[in-house]
Formats: C-alpha cells, structure tokens, sequence
C-alpha cells in the first residue's frame, strides 16, 4: 500500500466530510423508501384481494399490474443511482487531486 | 425419443467440454491467491453483471417459480418478484464500499478497523451457515431435477455435478468459476427468450390474450391471491427476508473483488439487476403459459413440486411429447438447467474455500504469516474437502423438503451479515462486542426459529412462521447496536479514518 496516503487528513477536510453527509441521506432514504413501498405489495395481497384482483383492461389484473410496477421502479432507481454516484465520483476525484498520493499512486 | 436423447447427451458433452475447456485457460492464468479468489481483479463490469446473475439465478429459481406460477397463479407471482428487490441495497448501501474496503472475503471488510481473530472466526461461521444452507438445497435439487431430466439416480447426478464443480474450482479458481456462471447465464437466458418468443407467436403477442386463456383454463381465482399463502405475516417475513438478505449473501458479495475498481462494481450490480430483472419477468410469464398449456394435471403428474412445468412446456412448445421438436425442445431446457446448477455450486464452494484458506487458515490460525503459494495450496485443498462434505451431505439430505432452504441462506445472511457489513462501513462507534453479538445473534437464532418452524416441526411447530426473517432479523441489527454501546469504544480512530476513506475513495484499495 503507498505510503503517501494520509487518510486521516483527508478523512477530517471539508470536501470529504461534505460528501459524506450528501452522499449518506441519498444512499439510505431511498432504500428505506423502497423497503416500505415493497412491503405494501404483501399486506395489499393479503387484505385487498378484491382490488388486486380486479381488472384493469383486457385479462390484465391490477395486481399483475402492480407486481410488474416494481421491474420499472428498481430499474429506474439503478439509473438514478448511477447518475448521483457520478456527480460522487466527481467530488471524490476533485478530494484526491487535492488531498491524494502526489504521484497518482492509487492501487489497481 | 432416441434423437431426443442424443441430442440431450450432446448438448450436455458440449456444455461440460466448453466448461473445461474455460477452466484450462483459467488455471494456466491463476498462479497467485489473488488469481484464485478474486480472478485477478480482471473482470469488466459487464461480465461480472452476467456472473452476477450466473451465481445467483439457480435451478431453484429456473425450475421451481415457473412450478409455483404454473401452479398457484398469482401468488406464485407474488413470490417471483421479491428476488430482485434486494439489489436495491446491494446497489445503494453495500457493493461500492464493500469493493474498496476487502480484498476477498466477506471478513476482510468487517474486520477492517475491528479486532481480527474474534471477528474473522464468527464471520467464517456465518458464511459457512450460509454457504450449507445453500448448498444442500442446490445440491439436493440438483440431483432431484437431474433424475426426473435425464432419468441418471440421484446420487449419479450428484457425483457428476460435484465432481465437475470441483474440477472448475481447484483447478481453474475464481476465473473459471466466473466464467462457468457467465456462460451459464448467456445459456440460460437465450433459452427464456426463445420460449417467451415461442408463446409470444403462440399468443399474437398479446399478454392479455395469454391470461384470457389462463382464466378459461383454471378459473379467475387462480389470478387473485390465496391459493398458497394463507398467512399474511409469513409472507411479510418472506419478503423481508428476501429485500435484505440479498446484500448478505457471501458467495455474491465475493463477486465484487473480481473487478478492478467500485465503477466496475457499480456497474456490474446494474447489470446484473437486468438480467436478473428481466428473468423473474420472463419467468412468470413461462409459469402462466405453462399453466395454459401444460396444465395442471399434466404438470402434477410429472412430480418434483411443479419443477417440470417449464421443461413440459418447452415439450409442448417444440410440438408435444413424442415428436422430436418436442423432445429436442425439453432436452435443451434440462442441459440448460444442468448448466445452471453446476455454475451456482462452483461459486459457493470457491466461497468456502476463501473462508476457510484466507480468514480460518492465514489470519486466523497463522496469523497472517502463511506464504502465497502455502495459502493458495490450502485453499485449493480446502475447495476439494468442501466438494467432498458437499456430495455426501447432498446424498443424506436427499429426502429433505428443500423448497425452503434457500430463503433461509438469505435469513441467515440478513440477520448477520447485513447488519455488520452496514454497521462496520457506516457507524464509526461499531465495536468488535457489537460484531462479534450480532453475527451469533443472528445466526443462532434464524437456525434455531428454523428448527422450531413448521418446516420441521410440523403440527407441534413453537415458532408458527416458516420464515425466521420477521424476528431474527431485528435481533441482529438490535444485538449489534446494544452490545456496541455497552461496550467500550474502539481504540482505533486512524483505522477508521482509512477505512472511510478508502471506502469512499477507492484511495488505497487492492
């Protein structure tokens, strides 16, 4: 491991710090979210059958609906992750050029 | 028939040949322990996405949902989507952290800033529950399925497969064992898509038009809920169960040090959430063709839980029993299913082998001063003792009903590995008390509500869910906040910073 590295300096300045707090609130408010929006999907099963079962158009049931509503919404929160991660990658590269190993001595 | 089974037998040769032949490239590649466990770090995000879903897409899922679907309708369904929802903190929370913080196992990033022997011991606890757990359900459906396919008794197919995964691991490491589940899930998922393109002809590619049918078939009830869960807070259990103990699994965690950095992670879990995504649609879909077409009847009759409700429908697909578009049909869809569980069986027992090698045999009994080539001579014959176990466990659990022991693989890692991967990336207070207590805590008690569930108990069940998840999981994460603030505080303000940083940096990782 390079020895260049100071962790504890870096880990105190403000940028890290800074990214820490915004990057924690996104990383566990939307999981906490998508948790109680999953556990819906059970207890709706259970206690609203006539609503899960009724139908929407065609054969399509709303329950069949609202099981495949979850497909979207995990695939459209793996791109907004992706999206937020790279505004993160771009503040972690501002830390380093900053605070980093002087001769680009990062691990491979 | 005859043509059938030959071209069932040469489907299998080639799949073991092409196999093999992966695995002689891989083992002139794997000289280090870096190369053994982690397929030295040479994986683009993408292949580790399709590995992702090789490892984790089992025969269970394959053979056994399309059963429930066929069977149960809707709630079948039901139980089809919870598997993908865990990835969303795999995503979030774990996998970019957890890239930068190990090198390769589970224990490497706990015990970061923790105190190594205590920690390592109970982390290696936990993987092994897990990784059994697994295991037998994987090895006993193997040998199951293997029979009802391709006639061969049960304890044949389990050599065959165990000795094939042992081959790939001690021989080809981690590298091999990607590739197997690679090649695995490209199998496995160009046979969904030609049966949904088959019912999509079948059907005008009309979706309501294939319900249309099921409803005429096995009345409207079978598309509302009820036919299998009667029990609103067991599938409450379940569902927790399955959203958090994805991020605890070992043997997908290891994945992430297969790839240079936490951008090759952040992209493989993406990946891997679409394949994985768009086979538990498909899935469903195969589950209520087969439930229009096949039948519940015929499905029932065929035996194995509703397991050969997908082959029968590639049966009908390819033009019914007895004509060879049929049987060519079926016999593709076993070597497919063959594939599938030698790939997830590889990647558990490379899992074991990097518990035993890295954590139990370097830092915990040699205290890290094992050279590389000892380490990676005991951690390949630790691959092969573990096969072995495995074979012969698989051979004694044959008659265990073992629809459920996946879902407690996933009990096990939510209520133990979750909370202590969360806690020891996140909280900076996190101590080796709270770790050590809530890896037990967790484990313990999801095997002991395990052993006084209904599964097992029958009638007399104490614990009335067959899911231990509801309660188990709240233990862990309790267990490791009380005792953490019981405890003294870790003297270890320097390591943490490192570990912070480098979590969050990738500055300094390996």
């Amino acid at each position: 491991m390079p020895k260049t590295i100071e962790f504890e300096k870096i880990e105190q300045t403000e940028e890290f710090q800074h990214l820490k707090r915004r990057k924690y609130r996104f990383i566990f408010t939307i999981p906490v979210i998508f948790l109680l929006y999953y556990l819906t999907f059970p207890i709706l099963s259970a206690y609203a059958k006539p609503l899960m079962s009724s139908i929407v158009f065609g054969n399509i049931t709303f329950g069949y609906l609202f099981g495949i509503s979850y497909y979207l919404v995990i695939w459209t929160l793996a791109f907004v992750y992706v999206f937020k991660a790279k505004q993160y990658d771009r503040e972690v590269e501002n830390i380093i050029a900053k605070y980093g190993p002087k001769e680009k001595e990062k691990g491979a | 028939m005859d043509t059938a089974k030959l071209f069932g037998i040469i489907l299998f040769g080639a799949i073991i040949a092409l196999t093999m032949y992966v695995t002689y490239l891989a083992s002139k590649r794997t000289t280090g322990t870096g190369d053994f466990y982690a397929a030295g770090r040479s994986l683009t995000g993408f292949q580790n996405g399709l590995a992702i879903a090789g490892d984790y897409l089992s025969a269970a899922s394959f053979l056994g949902i399309a059963g429930l679907v066929a069977l149960y309708g809707y709630d079948g369904f039901m139980y089809s989507i919870g598997w993908l929802m865990g990835y969303v903190i795999v995503l979030y929370i774990v996998a970019e952290p957890f890239r930068n913080s190990g090198n390769f196992t589970v224990a490497d990033v706990i015990s970061y800033r923790l105190k190594q022997r205590p920690v390592r011991t109970s982390a290696a606890v936990v993987t092994m529950a897990i990784t059994m757990f697994y295991m037998i359900s994987q090895l006993v459906g193997a040998g199951a399925i293997i029979h009802l396919l391709v006639g061969i008794p049960y304890e044949v197919s389990l050599i065959i497969v165990g000795v094939l995964m042992m081959i790939y691991v001690t021989l080809g490491g981690m590298l091999a064992t990607s590739w197997v589940q690679i090649i695995k899930a490209v199998l496995l998922m160009s046979c969904m898509l030609i049966m949904l393109i088959f019912i999509a002809v079948l059907f005008k590619f009309n979706l309501s038009s294939l319900f249309g049918d099921v409803i005429d078939k096995n009345g409207m009830e079978f598309l509302t809920p009820g036919k299998l869960y009667t029990n609103p807070i067991d599938l409450l259990s379940l569902g927790l169960t399955l959203i958090l103990g994805t991020a605890g699994l070992s043997h997908l965690l290891v994945r992430f040090f297969t790839v240079p950095t936490a951008q090759a992670a952040r992209s493989s879990v993406v990946w891997g959430m679409v394949i994985i995504g768009s086979f538990y649609f498909v899935i469903a879909i195969i589950g209520f063709a087969s439930a229009s077409l096949v039948g519940e009847e015929a499905i029932n009759a065929a035996g194995g839980g509703g397991n050969m409700a997908a082959p029968l429908l590639g049966q009908v697909l390819g033009g019914g029993a007895g004509t060879i578009g049929g049987e060519i049909f079926m016999a593709g869809i076993s070597a497919v299913a063959f594939a599938t569980i030698v790939a997830v069986v590889a990647g558990l027992v490379i899992t074991g082998a990097g518990v035993f090698a890295h954590d139990i045999y370097t830092n915990v009994i040699k205290r890290g001063e094992v050279d590389q080539r000892k380490q990676f001579q005991v951690a390949r014959i630790t691959a092969f003792v573990i096969g072995v176990v495995s074979i012969i466990l698989g051979i004694l659990a044959k008659n265990f009903n073992v629809a459920q022991l996946v879902t407690y693989a996933f009990a096990v890692g939510a209520s133990s590995n979750l909370p202590v991967i969360i806690f020891s990336i996140y909280w900076k207070r996190f101590n080796t008390p709270g770790a050590v207590a809530a890896m037990l805590t967790g484990t313990i008690t999801s095997v002991i509500l395990i052993l006084l569930s209904p599964n097992i108990m029958g009638e007399a069940a104490i614990y009335p869910l067959s899911n231990p998840g509801i309660v188990s999981i709240p233990l862990g994460f309790i267990a490791a906040v009380v005792v953490t603030l019981m405890t003294k505080p870790e003297d270890n303000d320097k390591m943490y910073a490192e570990m912070s940083v480098r979590s969050h940096t990738g500055l300094g990782a390996e």
